[in-house]
């Protein structure tokens, strides 16, 4: 395995270590609708954001598809003398 | 109102207080869990992104991959509706189909080379983990 691919391995395990402690943690507390409001709306923004980005990723995928077809399908030039 | 009554009363409150504090830290902790796997999803698909930037991924999968976090993304949002109206069974309901999305995910790292399948799977396997242990989470 090359060091990089090492070294995000080891940054993912890290973060989902936080992640468990930080997700044990909140359920030992009791929480107010309002706490529990306002993380259910910075869930809701990521997953905006990711759903923004897929879309966006995929409109410019069929953009580049969409060229690469029109190029295969392109009648040769005849070749001049 | 009579001594034994009132005990009554009394204990009757009392359970309803623990049942409300029970139920609003199991909503908090599924909360702060689809908090933490919208997280983790976006930084899967940051990852996915410069993978196929750099050529690892092909465009055909990495259309794959982005429909497969898109379908995850409108999960976690059906998720929190759930979580707000609060009902046991839906909640339980969105967090299947949430981890059904991560499992398509999970298939798809056999199209990816050894280096990014094996980052992209410690993610989706932490993902997992976190959607299973709310699987089990009363609310």
């Amino acid at each position: 395995m090359d060091p990089i691919t090492a070294q995000l391995l080891i940054r993912t395990a890290s973060e989902l270590v936080m992640m468990a402690i930080k997700a044990f943690r909140a359920g030992g507390q009791a929480a107010t609708a309002a706490e529990i409001a306002a993380i259910l709306a910075r869930s809701d923004a990521v997953a905006a954001d990711i759903i923004a980005t897929a879309q966006r990723e995929l409109d410019e995928l069929q953009a580049v598809l969409a060229l690469e077809a029109a190029k295969a399908n392109e009648p040769t030039l005849p070749l001049g003398d | 109102m009579r001594p034994r009554a009132s005990s009554h009363v009394a204990v009757l409150v009392a359970l309803l207080v623990l049942h409300a504090c029970a139920s609003s830290q199991a909503l908090k902790r599924t909360a702060v869990a689809s908090e933490q796997l919208a997280l983790s999803t976006q930084r899967i698909q940051q990852q996915e992104i410069q993978l196929y930037d750099a050529g690892e991924v092909k465009p055909t999968d990495h259309a794959k991959w982005q429909q497969g976090f898109l379908a995850t993304g409108r999960a976690i949002q059906a998720l929190n509706a759930a979580i707000r109206i609060g009902n046991a069974a839906e909640v339980q309901a969105k967090v299947r189909t949430a981890l059904d999305e991560v499992d398509r995910l999970l298939v798809q790292t056999d199209l990816l080379p050894q280096n990014a399948r094996l980052v992209l799977l410690a993610s989706l396997e932490g993902l997992r983990a976190i959607l299973v242990s709310l699987s089990v989470v009363e609310v």
